[in-house]
């Protein structure tokens, strides 16, 4: 269990329940030392409190990941208090759907700010702070993939993340930095109306339109995230954790 | 160590390169491993190797292209192991030639052992896995070459191709039943020696050759490692991977991302 020992990983959105909790705790399980981050005070003196509980090293800063400044926050008191940068996860994103005639361009340009801006500040800004042979994990979306209807603004914002992982991916590679997005596919959490007490009908909606029948569940991008933190020689990869959602390409067409 | 603990998984080409890489790293993470080949003294040395640092293997000769073949290791391995979880579709055969010195038998043999014997593996590995009704996982070994296209590698991107497709086929039909089947797309990968290379396609022209002159063409300047391309296929036989069917894993040190 000491697969990443004593290597420093920020982790972004990691202050509700949900995948970014989950990873803290499978990273902090298999060594690292953490910095999470998020806008919830609360919750993130939470993922503290709950990866300290275990054993665990770990730091919450608060975060707006669309802020260059609160950035530059982050990797300093990062490096302050454990002296280096191995893993970035940019997992904190937003999630809304709305027809695009109903959509204002600050609608869109605000949630490009978070999952686009805030995907390319934490890259551009760790980069040169992370040691060499690490590793940036890009949390994207099948959405960056495919069309959702009234879905344009999340699309197109994933659509960019996944893009940019690559281009990026070629840049870090002469340092074996190693950049890749993961593509969730319905992780059961409050960002898609589930989580605890979400809503049944909802969630079985979605284990029958899912191949595996099944939703996922934060851990299963926590296991995902690690492996890419793990893997040496994989970079600019996109790889989906969806049940086969994407494979099956007609969303919906096992429902009903 | 033993993320794979009281899984039983069958690997084809399970004798050298990769095959063999995965063999014991499956087999140090508690999985019983079955090893299929024709060349008895390589499975029968990978076993060997394995059962010397006390881990669980049994060899099988095997020629994948044949059912008669399939049908004898699945009821072998269900003899000596009681079940089968996964199956690694690893075996494959390698061809380097121009469209036009390509004949159609080499194309068909080919695709016979690297597209045939995947979905073979594929459907008597279904058959197995479902005697326990748990489900598994299903690995195919695809390559870049179902990403991008290759000169002088006509009939290996057709089988590629297909064995990337027959994968994402198998998610969608065994996904209820919760057999997983997912894709490796390995790059440039340090398997053998020139001379090993040599003896074993005999047929193909200056591949290797061409092989280093590539890779200057990959982001990490070197090619990858039969033990990284293991770890892969590890993670996705492993419950790390449950929700994970019909993926894509690609590994080629960044190559295909340019």
């Amino acid at each position: 269990m000491d697969r990443i020992k004593d290597k420093v990983a920020i982790i972004t959105g990691a202050t509700s329940v949900g995948i970014g909790r989950e990873t803290a705790l499978k990273l902090s399980a298999e060594g690292a030392l953490l910095t999470v981050t998020g806008r919830n005070e609360e919750e993130g003196k939470k993922t503290v409190e709950i990866v300290k509980s275990q054993g665990g090293e770990c730091i919450y800063i608060k975060h707006d990941v669309s802020s260059e400044k609160n950035w530059n926050e982050v990797i300093q008191e990062t490096i302050n208090s454990y002296g280096s940068i191995d893993y970035l996860v940019n997992n904190a994103g937003q999630f809304w759907i709305k027809p695009i005639s109903e959509t204002s361009l600050d609608d869109f340009k605000q949630i490009c700010s978070v999952n686009i801006d805030g995907t390319w500040l934490g890259m551009k800004l760790c980069l040169d702070k992370m040691n060499d042979g690490g590793a940036i994990v890009n949390v994207s979306s099948l959405m960056g993939q495919m069309g959702l209807p009234e879905g344009a603004g999340y699309c197109a914002s994933k659509g960019a993340v996944t893009s940019m992982t690559k281009s990026v991916a070629l840049e870090a590679a002469k340092r074996k930095i190693r950049v890749n997005a993961l593509h969730p596919g319905v992780i059961w959490t409050s960002m898609v109306g589930g989580g605890e007490g979400g809503d049944e009908n909802l969630k079985n909606f979605f284990i029958q339109e899912t191949p595996i029948r099944m939703v996922g569940l934060p851990e299963h991008m926590a296991d995902a995230i690690l492996f890419l933190c793990t893997s040496d020689y994989i970079t600019g990869a996109d790889i989906n954790v969806d049940g086969g959602r994407l494979a099956d390409g007609s969303m919906g067409s096992h429902a009903g | 160590m033993d993320s794979l603990k009281d899984k039983t998984i069958i690997v084809t080409g399970g004798g050298r390169g990769i095959g063999a890489a995965a063999c014991r790293l499956l087999a140090s993470e508690g999985a019983n491993v079955v090893i299929t080949c024709r060349t008895v003294e390589e499975g029968s040395s990978v076993e060997n190797d394995i059962l010397s640092k006390n881990g669980s293997a049994k060899f099988i000769s095997h020629d994948v292209t044949n059912e008669e073949s399939w049908r004898n290791v699945i009821s072998e391995t269900l003899e000596v192991f009681n079940q089968v979880d996964s199956v690694v579709n690893n075996a494959g055969s390698y061809n380097y030639q121009s469209i036009l010195d390509c004949s159609h038998e080499s194309f068909k043999s080919l695709i016979n052992t690297s597209l045939d014997g995947c979905f073979l593996g594929l459907k008597y590995g279904t058959e197995a896995i479902r005697k326990h009704g748990k489900g598994g996982s299903i690995v195919m070994m695809s390559s870049v070459l179902a990403k991008i296209g290759a000169v002088n590698m006509s009939a290996l991107s057709a089988a590629h191709g297909g064995v990337k497709l027959l994968a994402k086929a198998g998610a969608c039909e065994l996904g209820p039943e919760k057999i997983r089947v997912n894709s490796i797309h390995p790059g440039l990968v340090d398997t053998y020696t020139d001379e090993e290379f040599k003896k074993n396609y005999p047929d193909s022209t200056d591949s290797l050759e061409y092989e280093k002159n590539s890779i200057a063409m990959i982001p990490f300047q070197r090619k990858g490692s039969s033990d990284e391309v293991a770890e892969a296929i590890r993670f996705l036989v492993s419950d790390e991977s449950v929700f994970m069917t019909g993926a894509e894993i690609t590994i080629d040190g960044g190559l295909v991302a340019q």
